[in-house]
């Protein structure tokens, strides 16, 4: 039997988290290896194992993956997370593709300058509110089943359930007028595997706060 | 390790036809076809070998164009943006599609209020009977199913893994049409930069270290496309760029002279030119954005932002 995956990531979400959801979400346990100061970023690059030079890393299966869309494509098609056929995927990656638009947006707000985040964050409302809510509730509406494509869990539910809880830490109001999302949350995290991972001591990570924000300013110079 | 059956079917190629020729078994990637593809001898024999390797890893001759299901029909601007990638793909499989330009304001809200674009965002791409956007998706579809991926989830994860590294650097050409005009050399140099430090030198060193014709599996793929277009996308901004990549040099000419690829380099295809004052112009006016916006929307999401300072910030230089 093979090792378990090891991810290559700074101490938070980042980009890393969703991989972090999926992996957690399919049963699979993994293992971290943080980079925590600049040398150590210096180390993995001289190592040659990341292959843009960047992070995410995920060490899976005697390959050294980069680029996250390409590891969450992995893992998703490993688990069977990714649709039945061609056309469930192409559904599904539109899906996870909108989400990823939104994630990248509260993503990124920490790196925000101080004086344009509150204009960052009503952007980001409105753009909840007024085009990924509604069109991921149209697509619950439209045929009423329990999972968003095929009528099957899907890396789809994961990721976006994943979203909602981002939202919902931004502003828990956001939520209020989609009853369907609402539902499709409690849904996934009753699943047993999300449920375990939505509980303290997993190794799901904490938002970025003005402490953490703070301290990593100090350590990389920004 | 045993890996897991894909979900993703085998029968990429379908026929319409009897299967009266012979199966083909086992000629992509120790994958079982599990439809007949069909080869008229005849034709077979009148294309030198070379194009006729090409046309077999590309998965199937049809010899009767007639019989073939609707065109897909693209829904853009006029001009390459985020839709480039996804002409160059079909073009390169030999599919032959429509497009419709946006040109007004009115057009691009009747989309939105028929319910096509799921975003609200184009490209829109037409086909199969689904109305699909977001970029990768699309590109992921119309892979799967006009083209080779690789033979396993492995290999496929490699393709995945490369074009996500070009379509970075294409992202970054792309949206440097929009920066101001006064910050034009400094992102030339900075997406020159980037590819002449980060991308092609991993890619000469994969070409390097396998000795290959392709990127991935020996077998003609996206990933291979994607790259040709990365670097004539690159070289339009510094013509030398190449002079220090002598396998990347060699690989564009072969992918170049690849009969599908090479009709869409002539003139006249609907290859789209590089990004001018009318093309961001229509853009604007079919958006309705200010450049403010817009350097807040599509320059944060999606892109890899332009590293400002020599710093390493963990969210943005060195995050993917």
């Amino acid at each position: 039997m093979a090792g378990k995956p090891k991810l290559h990531y700074f101490n938070m979400r980042g980009r890393m988290e969703s991989i972090r959801w999926l992996l957690a979400a399919a049963g699979v346990e993994f293992e971290e290896k943080f980079i925590d100061t600049p040398d150590d970023l210096e180390k993995s690059k001289k190592d040659g194992c990341l292959m843009f030079q960047q992070v995410p890393m995920v060490e899976i299966d005697g390959m050294n993956l980069v680029q996250s869309r390409a590891i969450l494509n992995y893992i998703a098609a490993k688990y069977n997370l990714y649709g039945k056929d061609i056309k469930e995927r192409a559904l599904i990656d539109m899906y996870i593709e909108g989400v990823a638009d939104l994630n990248e947006m509260i993503m990124l707000l920490p790196g925000c300058p101080r004086d344009q985040k509150d204009a960052k964050i009503t952007q980001i409302k409105e753009k909840t509110t007024n085009r990924y809510f509604p069109a991921f509730e149209k697509v619950l509406k439209s045929h009423g089943q329990d999972y968003l494509v095929g009528n099957t869990l899907s890396r789809a539910d994961i990721q976006l359930v994943e979203l909602l809880y981002s939202v919902e830490e931004l502003d828990p109001s956001l939520l209020a007028n989609f009853p369907l999302l609402k539902a499709l949350k409690t849904r996934i995290s009753n699943l047993p595997t999300v449920k375990k991972f939505l509980q303290p001591g997993s190794q799901r990570k904490p938002p970025l706060d003005e402490k953490a924000i703070e301290e990593a300013r100090k350590v990389w110079k920004f | 390790m045993e890996m897991k059956e894909s979900p993703i079917p085998t029968e990429h190629f379908h026929s319409n036809r009897p299967s009266s020729l012979p199966l083909l078994e086992k000629i992509f990637f120790g994958k079982v076809i599990h439809e007949t593809i069909i080869l008229n001898p005849a034709s077979f024999l009148k294309i030198p070998e070379a194009i006729s390797q090409i046309y077999r890893t590309l998965g199937y001759i049809n010899p009767e164009p007639g019989v073939m299901a609707a065109k897909p029909k693209l829904y853009y601007f006029r001009g390459r943006g985020r839709m480039e990638p996804i002409r160059w793909l079909l073009a390169a499989a030999g599919v032959e599609f429509e497009e419709e330009f946006l040109e007004t304001r009115e057009r691009y809200e009747k989309l939105q209020k028929d319910g096509h674009l799921l975003f609200g965002q184009v490209p829109l791409v037409e086909i199969d009977g689904m109305m699909l956007t977001q970029t990768t998706a699309i590109l992921s579809y119309l892979a799967a199913k006009e083209g080779p991926e690789g033979e396993s989830q492995v290999l496929e994860c490699s393709i995945d893994m490369y074009a996500d590294g070009t379509l970075d650097l294409m992202m970054m050409i792309a949206l440097a049409a929009f920066k101001p005009r006064e910050e034009k050399e400094e992102n030339i140099a900075l997406v020159v930069g980037k590819a002449k430090t980060r991308y092609f030198p991993v890619f000469e060193k994969i070409l390097k270290d396998h000795g290959e014709d392709f990127l991935v599996g020996n077998k003609f793929s996206w990933a291979d496309i994607q790259l040709l277009e990365a670097v004539l996308m690159v070289e339009e901004l510094s013509a030398s760029v190449l002079s220090d990549f002598p396998l990347l040099k060699a690989f564009k000419t072969r992918i170049s002279n690849i009969p599908t690829i090479k009709k869409f380099l002539q003139a006249g295809s609907q290859r789209k030119p590089p990004p001018d004052s009318h093309y961001v112009e229509a853009v604007k006016t079919v958006l309705q954005f200010s450049w403010q916006r817009q350097s807040e929307q599509t320059i944060v999401s999606r892109s890899k932002v332009f590293e400002k300072s020599k710093t390493i910030t963990p969210s943005t230089a060195n995050a993917d």
